[in-house]
């Protein structure tokens, strides 16, 4: 076939493979079920349930308290969670946050697993948007270590206000263009284990064991490096503090 | 919601067959039979209904899953860490009979009974550690802490029940009712086997968080259905104590009802029974108790919450699972929401 009619194609949107749930469950015109359930991708849980009882006899109000109680879980999130012993515990039937905390007083269960699921939303946000900054300035130098120190970087145009002042800082030993995302969890130890990220099966690809994660004094920093050879893919590896998993590390090479 | 189809039935004594047979696998008759492994094997052999390790494998094979070594460890692993839990919640509930016979701290005492169900603790977690040798490791973490998080939710909400009863709590709502359910009985019964089912069937990427509605309607259809049986059930057929919800002060949807709908009079004297120790509590004031249920429509209320949980299971299993390709794993799916408010056991 010559070049001349070879039929050409965008390149697809996505930026990662959709083998989730919503990708899973497709519906028949096409589009994907929305799950919903705090999912930070997924954007909130819709604002009511999809089923309503509207009467005000009382298993309508029996069942609107069971509706809320599982909307409220699900708001706050339901995702494989820390230890609960690292920070806060039960007391009186409400959450008490821990004392070195955003909140020294006593919140619910709800108020205090939001702030943390948006405060982790929020730092997937900034970590997205600085890796580019940081990939922008690997590519100019094109030799060498790059290195960033983000102490303030702009948020996303469309991120909310932050809520706290988290500092992050990526080094990248690498021009190459790479995407970033870590998901951890607040309050999570200072010293972290990344036991190599894995890629993708199909690829053979050799895991990229070049990576660091640490936490000094507030600021996180991510270390990468030695991937020039690795295949483009998406690869992940689980952190550990003290043996127990408190996040994902993703890396998407192109 | 009419009658469960057939499928449901043929399903839970399939799987539970397969998964009965692997529970035996890792409750071998070693040594000390005596005074542990065969108290350990003791309610694993009486039987049961096999809801959750078929949960499992059916929202797994749904999902296009096959019935392979991990999503086999891991029904295995469910229905071990059940059983280990029905140990100590027997004791903490002062049960006489679990399954149509006399409870393990019934037979055994007290101490035995403990360290046999702390063993099961212990042993239902090695299905996930010989799967997890076959398995791709970030699966394999992200199921044993789905294990771990399911077991501390239960906790939490075990905690909450016994805290009530303890402290003689009565100013109880139906949404602090559902909040110990979530924990108590739907993580356990219905939220984590969907969720680990669901894991597996896409090697880990899947937000689990996505099923938290679907198995918590279906748990509390569930636990709504199993409370009021406490109530109405043959005791024979129910294989556990009738009206032991009512001598152990278990804060039911009935009980919450009736507190809400009983005059000064009827209140004080319930509220008398529940803050009585066990042990003293009369079994006149039980027989009062069902009666004053019979008169406020508590347990007919109970029945149409316990409905209209399987209606909003029902619902969002839909949204969940409409796209998915019909097959035996699906069909069941559906006919068990109507199996946990229509059965009789």
């Amino acid at each position: 076939m010559s070049e001349r009619e070879r039929v050409r194609r965008p390149d697809p949107a996505r930026t990662h493979p959709l083998r989730g749930i919503p990708g899973v469950f497709r519906r028949p015109d096409g589009t994907h079920a929305d799950p919903g359930a705090g999912d930070a991708a997924a954007g909130p849980p819709p604002a009511s349930p999809p089923f309503a009882w509207p009467g005000d006899d009382p298993v309508s109000r029996a069942l609107r308290a069971g509706c809320e109680v599982v909307e409220q879980a699900v708001r706050r999130g339901f995702g494989v969670s820390g230890d609960p012993t690292t920070s806060s515990g039960w007391a009186g039937g409400r959450w008490q946050a821990p004392s070195s905390g955003p909140s020294s007083g006593s919140w619910t269960t709800g108020q205090w697993v939001d702030a943390v699921t948006g405060a982790v939303t929020q730092w997937v946000q900034w970590v997205e948007a600085w890796t580019s900054m940081v990939r922008a300035s690997a590519a100019s130098a094109a030799s060498g270590p790059a290195r960033a120190s983000l102490a303030s970087p702009p948020a996303p145009a469309d991120a909310p206000a932050p809520r706290t002042t988290l500092q992050l800082t990526v080094e990248l030993r690498t021009a190459r263009a790479v995407r970033v995302e870590l998901d951890l969890t607040p309050g999570a130890a200072a010293t972290f284990e990344v036991h190599g990220l894995l890629g993708p099966a199909a690829a053979a690809a050799p895991p990229i064991t070049d990576v660091s994660l640490t936490l000094v004094d507030g600021c996180v920093n991510v270390a990468l490096g030695s991937i020039e050879q690795h295949p483009a893919g998406t690869y992940a590896g689980a952190i550990l503090a003290d043996g127990r998993a408190c996040g994902t590390l993703t890396v998407r090479l192109s | 919601m009419g009658a469960p189809p057939p499928v449901v039935s043929e399903t839970l004594r399939d799987y539970g067959s397969l998964v009965r047979d692997a529970v035996r696998a890792y409750l071998p008759p070693v040594e000390p039979r005596r005074y542990l492994y065969d108290l350990v094997a003791d309610y694993p052999g009486r039987g049961g209904k096999m809801m959750r390790p078929s949960l499992c494998i059916a929202v797994a094979r749904a999902l296009g899953a096959p019935l392979d070594h991990l999503l086999i460890a891991a029904a295995t692993s469910i229905e071990l860490m059940h059983n280990a839990m029905l140990v100590h919640d027997d004791i903490e509930d002062e049960s006489d009979l679990r399954r149509g016979k006399p409870t393990l701290h019934t037979l055994w005492g007290v101490a035995m009974a403990i360290n046999a169900g702390d063993a099961l603790v212990i042993r239902s977690l090695r299905p996930l550690l010989a799967a997890a040798a076959h398995t791709d490791p970030r699966l394999a973490l992200r199921i044993i802490e789905e294990t771990e998080h399911m077991a501390r939710e239960s906790a939490e909400g075990q905690a909450l029940e016994l805290g009530w009863r303890a402290d003689n709590v009565v100013s109880l709502e139906e949404r602090d009712y559902f909040e110990m359910v979530l924990k108590k009985t739907c993580w356990l019964a219905t939220i984590h086997p969907v969720r680990m089912g669901a894991l597996i069937a896409v090697a880990g990427d899947v937000d689990p968080a996505a099923f938290v509605r679907f198995g918590f309607f279906l748990g509390a259809a569930f636990q709504i259905q199993d409370d009021v049986l406490n109530l109405v059930s043959d005791e024979a057929v129910y294989g556990k104590d009738s009206d032991g919800d009512l001598r152990e002060g278990k804060r039911t949807l009935m009980i919450i009802r009736l507190l809400q709908l009983a005059d000064a009079d009827e209140r004080a004297r319930l509220i008398a029974h529940l803050g009585t120790p066990l042990r003293d509590r009369r079994g006149d004031d039980v027989r009062w108790i069902r009666a004053r249920m019979d008169h406020h429509g508590c347990i007919a209320y109970a029945s149409q919450v316990a409905r209209g949980m399987a209606d909003a299971a029902l619902a969002e299993y839909t949204r969940l699972f409409a796209s998915v390709p019909p097959s035996r794993d699906r069909a069941f799916l559906e006919g068990l929401i109507a199996w946990v408010v229509e059965r009789t056991s």
